[in-house]
């Protein structure tokens, strides 16, 4: 019996590539025969760890296969031929209309991942959902499977590492620093983050700055228009920092050099780094929307509103409210719980050790 | 804190045809025949009771947002050296009409103080003039 994982793709720092390594290793250490296969592979993955689609072999019905299920992708359509147990792990697909004008094939794959989630709602014998929201929106879609909310499994025992001395210099200069860390994509709403930011910062405190952490040249009209809208608001590269993609090391100096955390995204299956951001004790004011709020539960502050003013007055208080920090950090800490590591992982065997026994 | 207008152009704006946008917006058009004269103002307008005069009202914050909206971006994305030499020029303008702003801001608020220490200067006996009428009247 093997217990086969399938994604799209898996690509150097991406949270759902991250979690498929983490659950091979975790597989391999309980002993069980498996194997990643992916449609695209990026560069720096062991390829003793993961192979192309093409050289997925004849599975038994014994076998589990569990399919990330993230966006549309061609290993759909070998799903509903395969007779081997199948377990879906839903990250969420992204709602395709943040893409329109941007990136027209982002578009039509997350139209085509949510047409996908809808026609294969029979298949799955188990459903493994990040969040409630997550598994909410496949029960809103037909899904009558056994169900379970398995948060993202995030070791954060490796954000104890040394963080890049060079950037903890360089932003530990007196200013404020805002931090969001994610993917420069329409969704998450960087615009919205400058937008806010520019308030604090005019009106309240220029003695600040915007970090943006993340992967910056996936959409790239996208990322022109912010720099225009940089331009527009009169905002420098001094004042807003695009750091793009960053090894490791230099993601915890972002985090370390960090006064406050900000996360205005309007469509989370999940929000890995508010895990992070926790780990840290890095204060949270983050916008309420899909699984943000069941993420974030009481430790960050929860807004409803993107209004600019709220939004600056609530920097300005966290930033100087020492109390308040320090409560919110706590909470944080109590927050982490909920996701450890450990339970993560034995929930999960535990969840594909009863599909391999009734297999 | 104090009262703030808030007003922050929206991100929409980076893709709007400034062209098309004022030709559908009769308000902008007057804006817009205020530009010349805004910048003479700029200019000359050192004094700060001029720029006081002047840059007083909300119509004027407004203008400023939209000039930073309609001309300025356009300048700067269409990237030859004639126009991001303009937008540079714009921006001083409007750095110059921010700072002659703040200064008003500071002097109406030194002025409320000198008002209100002139309106109610301490009597010897230690009671308040009832009313600032020489503030207001401005006799000596």
């Amino acid at each position: 019996m093997r217990i086969i994982q399938a994604l799209p793709s898996l690509v150097f720092g991406d949270g759902i590539s991250n979690e498929a390594l983490q659950i091979d290793r975790l597989l391999k250490e309980a002993g069980k025969t498996t194997h990643i296969y992916a449609e695209r592979i990026g560069p720096g993955v062991d390829g003793r760890v993961a192979s192309g689609m093409d050289a997925l072999p004849k599975l038994d019905k014994e076998d589990v296969l569990l399919y990330h299920l993230s966006i549309g992708n061609g290993i759909y359509q070998r799903l509903s031929q395969l007779s081997c147990h199948l377990v879906f792990r839903y990250h969420n697909v992204t709602p395709a209309k943040y893409f329109a004008g941007y990136d027209p094939e982002a578009e039509r794959n997350c139209r085509d991942g949510l047409w996908q989630v809808r026609r294969m709602s029979g298949l799955p014998e188990l459903v493994l959902a990040d969040s409630g929201y997550n598994a909410d929106h496949l029960k809103s879609l037909g899904y009558r499977c056994p169900m379970e909310v398995l948060p993202i499994l995030v070791d954060l025992k490796d954000y104890a590492a040394e963080p890049d001395g060079r950037i903890l210099e360089r932003y530990r200069d007196g200013r404020t620093n805002f931090l969001f860390v994610g993917r420069v994509v329409p969704n998450k709403k960087q615009e919205d983050l400058i937008r806010a930011f520019y308030a604090y910062h005019k009106w309240i405190n220029p003695q600040s700055r915007l970090i943006l952490a993340g992967n910056d040249a996936r959409v790239a009209r996208y990322r022109q228009e912010l720099g225009e809208y940089c331009d527009l608001l009169g905002l420098t590269g001094e004042d807003v920092v695009f750091t793009g993609s960053v090894p490791f090391a230099e993601l915890l100096a972002y985090y370390r050099a960090a006064d406050v955390f900000l996360c205005m995204s309007e469509h989370e299956g999940f929000c890995i780094p508010l895990l992070e951001v926790m780990s840290f004790g890095l204060p949270i004011i983050a916008y309420d929307a899909a699984a943000v709020g069941e993420t974030l539960g009481d430790a960050g502050l929860l807004l409803k509103t993107k209004d600019v003013k709220t939004w600056a007055e609530a920097m300005e208080r966290v930033r100087q409210d020492e109390g308040l920090r320090a409560r919110m950090a706590r909470k944080e800490t109590e927050r982490l719980k909920d996701f450890a590591f450990e339970a993560c992982r034995d929930k999960l065997l535990d969840a594909l050790g009863r599909i391999s026994r009734e297999a | 804190m104090e009262e703030k207008e808030w007003e922050v152009a929206p991100f929409s704006m980076v893709n709007q045809d400034p062209e098309e946008a004022l030709a559908k917006d009769p308000q902008m058009q007057a804006l817009f025949h205020q530009l010349g004269y805004l910048d003479r103002c700029c200019r000359v307008s050192l004094k700060p009771q001029t720029a006081s005069r002047i840059f007083l009202g909300e119509w004027c914050k407004k203008l400023i947002v939209k000039l930073s909206f309609f001309l300025v971006a356009p300048l700067v994305r269409q990237q030859n050296e004639a126009n991001l030499q303009a937008a540079s020029c714009m921006r001083a303008l409007l750095k110059q009409v921010d700072q002659l702003t703040e200064r008003v801001s500071e002097l109406e608020e030194e002025r409320d103080v000198l008002r209100a220490l002139c309106g109610k200067p301490q009597k010897p006996d230690g009671q308040t003039q009832a009313t600032d009428a020489g503030a207001e009247g401005g006799g000596s």
